[in-house]
């Protein structure tokens, strides 16, 4: 003859009931002891309304200064330890730096360095300046031309005007012995 | 729930690196949940929000020794359960605060709302989810510390059997027995919210 659950025993298990997490032979038991005892009918559903308003009890909204206050705390408590992670993430920053672009940079600052102190002038009165070197280089040119010509004064009647030229230039710059 | 997933793992061990952004993360993963969770240990208020902020001090000091044995999750909610029951046996029971107010320290009567979303209701629906709210927590207040961390992990946050007997360190059976104890007496406590002689949001006769 098959036993009907009792009372005591359905109601032990209504919890587990509710949350379908009885094996299936108690499940069954209880499901027909429920069918034919109002009173305990009536804490099942009870209980089933009680967890409902538990799984929908509104959520508390965390306070927007939470993070903020949180992190104010952490700093007081190991202030060290911060330090550490901002000393060791400037290490892993530096550490993933490539290496050559650290030596190009020393090499550049090295060059510009060396530019800016220049190599030293035998002329200390300053640079000559464009024009006076132009006038001297072109004077230069004319005399060799006049001195090449000079050699076959027969060969360039020019040159032997520049010649002449020359010779009266030179001249013009001395002064008058007379 | 929150799943354990791989991105918690990645989380704790980038902690134990000393990132700190991934701390970042783990207190916006869980401060909702842990801040709801003692809201209802030790009820509504200032005192809940240092003893949510004492978890998160306490995880990041010792994050260093956790093992992936547990998950995160749990071990949060131990450390949360920890402070709370140290909490309630310092002082004799916290005191409950009302939902639409509480008191400062030197008594004197504060309006700041501790958060209901209220924008969902009318206005005597409000009243009675504010109503049904505060006999809520007082019925949650009245149960002894172990029936009550274990209705609101199971039935409010939603954690496993498995996960609140890691939690509190005892058997499973023994889990589901103070549920069924902390339920039992709940249902007693509410009778007018469930036994269908007063209606609010979230009961309705057609259930059950």
């Amino acid at each position: 003859m098959k036993r009907t659950m009792n009372c005591q025993r359905t109601q032990s298990l209504l919890s587990e009931y509710v949350n379908n997490t009885l094996p299936g032979y108690d499940a069954i038991g209880v499901q027909e002891h429920l069918d034919v005892c109002n009173e305990c009918a009536r804490v099942y559903h009870e209980l089933r309304r009680t967890v409902d308003l538990l799984s929908r009890a509104p959520r508390y909204d965390v306070p927007d200064t939470f993070g903020a206050e949180l992190w104010d705390r952490l700093q007081k408590v190991c202030p060290r330890r911060s330090l550490w992670a901002r000393l060791g993430a400037f290490a892993t920053a530096v550490w993933y730096i490539p290496r050559w672009s650290l030596g190009l940079a020393g090499a550049v600052l090295c060059v510009l360095v060396a530019c800016y102190v220049g190599i030293p002038s035998a002329d200390h009165s300053g640079p000559p300046s464009d024009a006076g070197v132009e006038a001297a280089m072109v004077r230069d040119a004319f005399r060799q031309n006049v001195a090449i010509s000079a050699a076959d004064p027969f060969g360039d009647l020019a040159a032997a005007n520049l010649t002449a030229h020359a010779s009266n230039s030179e001249s013009d710059a001395r002064p008058s012995v007379e | 729930m929150i799943a354990v997933t791989d991105a918690d793992r990645s989380l704790v061990l980038r902690c134990q690196a000393n990132d700190a952004q991934a701390f970042n993360e783990i207190v916006a993963r869980y401060k909702n949940r842990v801040f709801n969770y003692i809201c209802r240990m030790v009820g509504p208020g200032p005192d809940a929000e240092d003893l949510a902020q004492d978890t998160f001090v306490r995880a990041y000091l010792s994050i260093g020794s956790f093992e992936s044995r547990a998950t995160l999750n749990t071990w949060l909610f131990r450390i949360a359960t920890n402070l709370c029951i140290d909490y309630l046996r310092r002082s004799s029971r916290a005191k409950f605060r009302s939902l639409s107010r509480h008191e400062d320290e030197d008594g004197e009567a504060n309006d700041e709302d501790w958060s209901i979303p209220d924008n969902r209701f009318e206005p005597q629906q409000l009243f009675l989810a504010k109503e049904l709210e505060r006999e809520l927590n007082r019925a949650l207040m009245e149960l002894p510390d172990k029936l009550r961390t274990v209705v609101i992990l199971f039935d409010i946050e939603g954690v496993p059997y498995e996960d609140i007997a890691r939690i509190l360190n005892c058997p499973l059976g023994t889990v589901k027995s103070r549920l069924f104890s902390a339920r039992m007496a709940l249902r007693k406590r509410l009778q007018p919210y469930v036994n269908g002689s007063l209606e609010g949001p979230g009961y309705s006769r057609d259930r059950g």
